[in-house]
């Protein structure tokens, strides 16, 4: 498969979060403003770029030689924990003043299903190696392009004067499923191009 | 109102907090897929819990969700080998999403908010509270889909779908804690 189609695929046709739902946890929290929405879509794409590229570097030089692939979830899990750690360290020596909100986002970023799947499905389906972290970033983009549009919509209504009883998770939901409808028309378009990757 | 019950109603995992949506979304088109992931996902988050608090309180603070995530790993490992040598091996999308929610939704979501002061048993508690709340709300969305699916009505497996389904439940369940605040409310008034 082409660079181009894995790359539209992994953006588009399956992206994480309109076509699959691998949402990253807690939704609602992330979509709470367009600002905190973008900040958490970055983070996570360059979550999705690291993990990916050291978990397919520990797939292709250790598991598969060594016929160890049962072994995956424990070295995925390992391999986020020690990410996790890492990257907090790195982010509160950086900004020793933001260490609390860095505690509080780190878990969001590096902890969901998003992070979980496709460096699993990429270590496996996707070569050569140098594409693993090209299509990890239109992953990451994906993810972008689906919450940022959530999230404007979402800051939008919330000033709205609503009833109760649609407040805060609903719209969420009702506008993911929306977007989800509006992708899936493009998806069609996109059939041709589109490889099961997750 | 006790841990379980509040992760089986005003906390749910599927209809009112939003944790476990992707598998939900995923295994309530068929009943095979919403019995393997309620068995699955059951047995390796309440063992992972139990196994984790004491290597949890052993390391340092910071370490903990690391003691989680390892502990997590070996026993989603041997849950994959178990199924493996009973012949049932799941397609590479449902196994990747297997070990993903058994760690990121049910699993990690009570080791996250939880102290390491708060005894063992309210701990276990709210994570029998979760997954059964996630085991009752996933069957109960599953029954809706397939029965949907059944009567020939095929968009009921797609995504926008399952979507619109849990935000009609969450309408419900706000409808039902605004109705039940009036009430309380009420009460205090006529007291």
């Amino acid at each position: 498969m082409s660079l181009g189609t894995l790359l539209l695929t992994a953006a588009f046709a399956q992206n994480v979060i309109l076509v699959h739902f691998l949402g990253p946890w807690p939704f609602p929290v992330l979509l709470a403003s367009l600002r905190r929405s973008v900040t958490f879509s970055l983070g996570i794409t360059g979550a999705l770029v690291w993990v990916s590229t050291v978990y397919a570097l520990l797939f292709h030089l250790v598991l598969r030689p060594y016929s160890l692939e049962f072994m995956a979830t424990f070295v995925l899990l390992t391999v986020l924990a020690f990410s996790y750690l890492l990257w907090t360290r790195i982010a509160v020596t950086v900004y020793p003043f933001s260490a609390r909100a860095i505690g509080r986002a780190m878990p969001v970023i590096f902890l969901n299903t998003t992070v979980f799947v496709v460096p699993m499905a990429l270590a496996e389906a996707v070569e050569p190696f140098w594409f693993i972290p090209l299509t990890a970033l239109a992953a990451g983009a994906g993810l972008f392009l689906a919450v940022v549009p959530v999230a404007a919509f979402y800051e939008h209504l919330s000033t709205a004067r609503l009833p109760r009883v649609i407040s805060g998770n609903v719209i969420i939901l009702l506008a993911t499923a929306l977007f989800a409808l509006a992708l899936y028309q493009l998806d069609v378009l996109l059939a041709t191009a589109a490889y099961p990757l997750w | 109102m006790g841990d379980i019950g509040r992760g089986i109603t005003a906390r749910n995992p599927v209809w009112v907090v939003p944790l476990a949506l992707p598998i939900a979304l995923f295994a309530s088109t068929t009943w095979e897929m919403a019995l393997l992931f309620s068995i699955g996902v059951s047995v390796t988050v309440i063992v992972t819990h139990i196994l984790a608090i004491p290597v949890e309180r052993w390391l340092p603070p910071d370490l903990a969700i690391v003691a989680m995530l390892i502990t997590g790993g070996v026993v989603i490992t041997l849950a994959e080998r178990v199924l493996y040598v009973s012949g049932i091996v799941p397609a590479a999308r449902p196994l990747f999403l297997f070990r993903a929610i058994s760690v990121s939704g049910v699993m990690l979501w009570p080791a996250l908010i939880g102290s390491r002061t708060e005894p063992v048993t309210r701990r276990l508690n709210r994570v029998i509270g979760l997954v059964l709340g996630f085991v009752l709300g996933l069957l109960g969305l599953t029954l809706l889909r397939t029965s949907l699916i059944a009567y020939g009505f095929i968009p009921a497996g797609s995504l926008p779908f399952g979507l619109v389904v849990l935000a009609l439940g969450r309408m419900a369940a706000n409808r039902f804690m605004e109705v039940s605040r009036e009430r309380r409310g009420g009460k205090e008034h006529g007291e």
